[in-house]
């Protein structure tokens, strides 16, 4: 299995958690829709089941109209239960909030997709240009006053099934990151205003790794397996942090269980590696917990009422149906939801009920495209064709 | 109205899995909904012809990755039934790095998606795979081989063409990528 496999195997049972869930009436829509259609296709039914003999059988049973019938009983009319109550059409978010969005550039000279990876500060965005599927290639910042791209370093190049330069980080006047292949696994560093790069440390254990964080002076990391680890950021030994067995970092200094993307309740339980101060989310009977941040958790009450609040259960505040959660929720205010009235995606201020239109249309929402969430919870940012936008939710009074 | 209620209970028992097999194979929520919706149609159809529950699912299941892989069309009829379920619906969104292999799998041709769905997400041998989509394991084995290929290279999210902008002046026609493949 090499890695595109178990991305692609993550990435689907991932996305699965994000599928719609079933409302309770669907059953009773689904029989109302069969009745009828039933009376509609009437006339059409001896064709439609002529076709199924001749199509074969599959199970003891007949796909029979697999293909739905003709077109002249499509589009069928199935009730619509719920209809969306009129909204006032929300606003586009540049005049929602214009001092929170920035435009940045969409390619490099050399035609390369660039994505915004860490805000910096106020006024500079570290961007990686990528090819193809995160084919990170190259280094970039912006100055968002200044509008200047700046090229800091070409990332060295992957070889065989490498995991491309994943999960940028600053710190310190530094960035690092790590890629992985089957033999190794490699963490590597270059001065945020330029300079040669070079490797940390380089481990002869191949693998991802799940968690990766600077931690004042070190770089600190969780194998796939578990286990925080550290190593200075100058080069030298790898070592385990104490009380980090069995755990997956989330944030330094805070690691935590469980962390499989398909567990309930992941990082309900957290550590934080500095202090020996331990957390652990409430939860209480009936409800689920979807996920926990370092501050907040989501998830849905007994009744299935979706909820953000702190880990300690105060501020409990219910998201609207229909809302997503950008994860891990390293904030708990802004949520995106699909337009009212057409596919797209906008982005919903859960404290003062305010949603603005993001300018995502159908092509991109169908292909799953939605804002990409920062990591801190900082900002978001996300590519349409007028061109690539970013965020910033801290200056969103 | 008088629902069976064999298949009340399948429907609430199953339909979450299902909607999620169908969004994982749609790759979008509307999609998921309305290949659910028209898959679990049929199966009320077929209802008194199936014996036990688990065919029903597997049946259900058939259906949805043909519908998928074959005529499907994205259609958005009208407003879904369940598109706006009645309990909250929570989703969490991906990683940068599944985000873009969300975007890659979404540039797939139907067929290839159908069959990587199967393998990765079902985890189904090539021989049932190629049984449930009505192909040759031969196929099977190169439309993933194919999959995996472009999932590797292809630039995932790249000249996409949408409507509109951010200040949304004006609202250009859209111009889709996937036209060639509907």
């Amino acid at each position: 299995m090499n890695d595109v496999e178990n991305t692609v195997r993550e990435t689907l049972a991932r996305a699965a958690g994000r599928a719609p869930r079933l409302s309770a009436a669907a059953a009773e829509q689904l029989e109302r829709g069969y009745r009828r259609r039933r009376q509609r296709s009437q006339a059409l039914l001896a064709a439609v089941a002529a076709a199924a003999v001749a199509g074969g059988g599959v199970l003891g049973v007949r796909i029979g109209d697999e293909q739905g019938p003709s077109p002249s009983v499509n589009p069928l009319s199935v009730p619509s239960a719920m209809i969306t109550k009129a909204v006032d059409m929300p606003k586009p978010i540049g005049k929602v909030w214009p001092q929170a969005l920035h435009k940045l550039p969409q390619k490099d000279g050399e035609g390369r997709k660039l994505n915004a990876a860490v805000l910096i500060d106020d006024h500079m965005v570290l961007l990686i240009a990528s090819r193809g599927f995160e084919r990170n290639e190259a280094i970039y910042t912006y100055d968002l006053a200044g509008k200047k791209l700046r090229k800091i370093a070409d990332l060295p190049t992957s070889k065989g099934s490498e995991t491309f330069p994943a999960d940028f980080r600053v710190g310190d006047g530094q960035i690092v990151w790590w890629t992985a292949s089957k033999e190794f696994r490699r963490i590597w560093t270059v001065p945020l205003t330029g300079g040669e790069v070079r490797q940390v440390v380089e481990e002869k254990v191949g693998g991802n790794t799940r968690g990766f964080d600077l931690a004042g002076g070190k770089v600190a990391f969780s194998a796939m397996e578990g286990g925080v680890f550290t190593v200075p950021l100058t080069g030298g030994a790898v070592t385990p942090v104490e009380g980090g067995a069995g755990l997956h970092l989330l944030t330094w200094p805070w690691a935590g269980s469980p962390a499989d993307p398909g567990a309930s309740a992941p990082y309900t339980h957290l550590v934080n590696l500095e202090t020996g101060e331990s957390s652990s989310a409430l939860v209480k009977e009936g409800e689920q917990l979807y996920a926990c941040g370092v501050r907040s958790c989501t998830g849905t009450t007994k009744d299935g009422k979706a909820f953000t609040r702190q880990r300690d259960g105060s501020q409990q505040k219910e998201i609207p149906v229909g809302y997503q959660i950008p994860e891990p929720p390293s904030q708990s205010r802004f949520h995106f939801r699909n337009m009212f009235d057409r596919p797209g995606i906008g982005l919903y201020d859960v404290d003062t009920g305010t949603f603005a239109d993001l300018g995502i249309r159908e092509e991109v929402a169908s292909r799953g495209e939605v804002p990409r969430a920062d990591r801190t919870g900082r900002f978001m940012s996300y590519h349409i064709k007028s061109g690539h936008y970013l965020i910033d939710l801290t200056k969103i009074p | 109205m008088e629902t069976d209620p064999r298949f009340a209970e399948f429907v609430a028992a199953r339909g979450d899995a299902l909607l999620r097999y169908g969004h994982v194979l749609a790759g979008n929520p509307h999609d998921a909904a309305d290949l659910v919706q028209e898959a679990l149609l049929k199966l009320r159809a077929s209802w008194r012809r199936l014996k036990a529950e688990e065919n029903a699912e597997k049946y259900v299941r058939t259906i949805m990755a043909r519908m998928h892989a074959a005529t499907w069309r994205l259609r958005r009829r009208e407003l879904l039934t369940w598109d706006l379920p009645e309990r909250g619906r929570l989703d969490a969104l991906p990683s940068g790095f599944e985000q873009t292999m969300w975007e890659a799998l979404a540039g797939l041709p139907r067929k290839q998606r159908a069959v990587v769905v199967l393998r990765y997400y079902e985890d189904l041998s090539d021989e049932e795979i190629a049984s449930a989509l009505g192909i040759s394991r031969g196929t099977v084995r190169s439309q993933v081989s194919r999959a995996l290929d472009k999932l590797r290279s292809a630039p995932p999210a790249s000249g996409l063409s949408v409507a509109g902008g951010v200040t949304f002046e004006q609202a250009g026609s859209a111009t889709s990528k996937r036209g060639e493949r509907r």
